[in-house]
């Protein structure tokens, strides 16, 4: 409501007193109290939640649902099939297979009620030179040693298409999401490869030219492609008129219904550590998987803040 | 809740006068404006009806101008500055120079491409340096503004410097690792820039006297540093980013919260740090290929995959 000003016009010396005149006061308050009362009316600090309604046990600022799991295990596959089934193509289905559900996070979302969401996602990948490169039980050969190198891993986070009626207009399949913010898809996403100098070229030794170069990566360790890194990235959504300056960057959810964000990933072993693509996740083909390792995920952490007001 | 007194009294017999009821109606009612508190409400009593959006918290994200959705990639050349850097290269789509087809490729073998490349890097140049993310709010009220930024970060295949175009160092754009070139095994060619740093050959302890390539992010609040990282070498040829910093905000300013880069030579074993836009230490020692005359251990970095939020807690 901002500022209250009272409004007695019609209370005027030397006119007749109205009935309505006095009860209006108390009108005028209860309009500008529903729906009215803003940052401008309470006192700083001044309100704590036990003022607050009880919504479904939770008040104005809540998370909805925090997933902690252990860990997960991705093992590439490709078209060739060479794993055995259970590893579905695809950067989505890819966290399924025998590893049970998908890191995602599901909530419900009142554009009456709720105001913005913010969905993040953190974990440790770790990827070990040459371990758990076949599914268990496959007989299946392998590549040599040393072509398990140069591997680069992507994870981001996809808005899956809305379920059920009403659509939203979100991506029906996992695309990077570029120019309308409305269209759903892998809003963000990170990756992770090592330096070639510390994987596929390390041992490739032509000394005549390095001594002479200086070339540093002659000191350096062959690493094949072990690495491990952290991964942090968020996704917010909002109601489109809650605020003007965050336009670019913010989802639109202006219709009650259920939003998933699930963690996906895709997988290169080759050139493509140099490449920034115009569309990195959305083939998620892993194009050369017959040599790559498998990565452990560890204590991923999916989850969604939502504010209310 | 603050003690309200009747601030007029009146009588029987007294005649009424409008200011009477006006005055003290006025004093309950100010505790409306900006006073009201937990000893005001009856428990449970306030519901979203009730409350305005973002009179707690509101979510603030960089607008259209300053590029705060994934789709921008973001190119540091080193050819800007020294310190933090606000500004870069950008190019809306990630298109890099069609940087597939060149990746397969022999160096020079395909005019198109080299053409290609160099139309795309013209545009790019031509479009200037643009914003970082950043994100600019008003505060109308005393709080706390929480700044996050994810991203990713990988050092280029290639040297963005297209004053070169197209006389000189055109390898510095094809640095493919292709068919050999020459008697030259491909890898050969890559091998000496594949990892950016570099030894003097005239020192008795090259390693110690190292300088490596490095990035180093950081996220500022009105100018004032909230989250910084170190120095990120290019071991990794991509890797991810997240920043969180806080910061109390005052009421009645303009904010501004962006994030900024910097890069340099930084040698772990004497602890020194030299600009990246003020070294390009040369790679020498090929005699076969005359293009490599000027090359350098240099690289571009690259900022994309970009998101950025202020959570503006307030009340």
């Amino acid at each position: 409501m901002g500022r209250f000003d009272l409004n007695l016009n019609d209370l005027i010396e030397g006119q007749v007193i109205k009935k309505s005149t006095l009860t209006g006061v108390y009108g005028q308050l209860n309009e500008s109290l529903e729906g009215g009362i803003g940052p401008e009316n309470i006192r700083e600090e001044g309100l704590d939640r036990r003022s607050f309604e009880n919504m479904n046990g939770s008040h104005f600022v809540y998370s909805e649902r925090c997933d902690l799991r252990s860990s997960y295990t991705i093992v590439p596959t490709n078209e060739s099939g060479i794993h055995p089934s259970g590893f579905t193509k695809g950067p989505i289905d890819g966290l399924t297979g025998s590893h049970g559900e998908h890191p995602r996070v599901d909530f419900n979302w009142d554009p009456e009620i709720d105001t913005y969401a913010i969905v993040r996602c953190s974990f440790y990948v770790s990827q070990k030179r040459n371990e758990r490169r076949y599914e268990k039980g496959s007989s299946v050969g392998g590549p040599a040693f040393s072509d398990a190198k140069n591997d680069a891993w992507d994870f981001g986070l996809y808005v899956a298409p809305k379920s059920g009626d009403g659509g939203l207009g979100l991506a029906e399949t996992p695309t990077l999401a570029k120019n309308s913010k409305n269209s759903g898809g892998v809003f963000v996403y990170q990756r992770m490869c090592l330096n070639p100098a510390f994987s596929y070229l390390a041992d490739n030794v032509s000394s005549a030219l390095r001594a002479e170069d200086g070339a540093p990566s002659r000191y350096g360790f062959d690493r094949i492609s072990s690495m491990r890194q952290s991964f942090c990235m968020f996704v917010v959504f909002g109601v489109s008129n809650a605020s003007s300056a965050y336009a670019e960057s913010i989802v639109n959810l202006d219709e009650p219904t259920t939003v998933s964000v699930e963690l996906c990933w895709r997988a290169r072993n080759g050139r493509y550590l140099y490449l920034v693509d115009n569309d990195p996740i959305s083939d998620g083909v892993v194009s050369t998987a017959t040599k790559m390792n498998s990565v452990e995920i560890e204590n991923l952490n999916i989850n969604v803040t939502k504010y209310r007001r | 809740m603050a003690w309200k007194f009747r601030q007029e009294r009146v009588a029987d017999g007294d005649v009424v006068e409008p200011s009477e009821f006006r005055i003290n109606t006025n004093e309950f009612v100010s505790e409306l404006n900006g006073f009201l508190d937990a000893d005001n409400v009856k428990r449970q009593s306030i519901g979203n009806g009730n409350i305005k959006r973002n009179t707690f918290t509101e979510l603030i994200g960089p607008d259209q101008e300053n590029h705060g959705r994934g789709e921008s990639m973001f190119i540091f050349n080193h050819q800007r500055g020294v310190g933090w850097q606000d500004t870069a290269l950008m190019t809306p789509d990630r298109n890099f120079l069609v940087p597939t087809e060149m990746d397969t490729l022999p160096q020079h073998a395909d005019s198109s491409l080299v053409n290609a490349a160099e139309v795309k890097g013209r545009e790019i140049e031509a479009n200037g340096f643009k914003n970082l993310p950043r994100v600019k709010f008003s505060s109308d009220q005393d709080g706390l503004a929480i700044v996050e930024f994810c991203g990713s970060v990988s050092w280029s295949k290639w040297h963005y410097n297209y004053s070169s175009f197209p006389d000189q160092d055109v390898h510095n754009f094809l640095d493919s690792e292709g068919p050999t070139i020459g008697s030259l095994a491909s890898d050969d060619l890559l091998h000496p820039r594949a990892y950016q740093a570099f030894m003097k050959q005239t020192k008795n302890f090259k390693v110690k006297g190292m300088y490596i390539l490095c990035s180093q992010w950081r996220l500022t609040l009105n100018g004032m540093s909230v989250a910084e990282s170190g120095p990120l070498g290019n071991e990794y040829q991509s890797h991810p980013i997240y920043l969180c910093g806080t910061a109390p905000v005052l009421k009645g300013r303009e904010n501004v919260a962006k994030i900024e880069g910097r890069f340099f030579w930084y040698s772990p074993g004497d602890d020194i740090s030299i600009e990246a836009s003020g070294w390009s230490p040369p790679v020498k020692g090929i005699p076969t290929l005359e293009d490599f005359t000027g090359d350098t251990y240099r690289r571009d970095c690259l900022l994309y995959s970009v998101n950025m939020l202020v959570t503006y807690r307030k009340r």
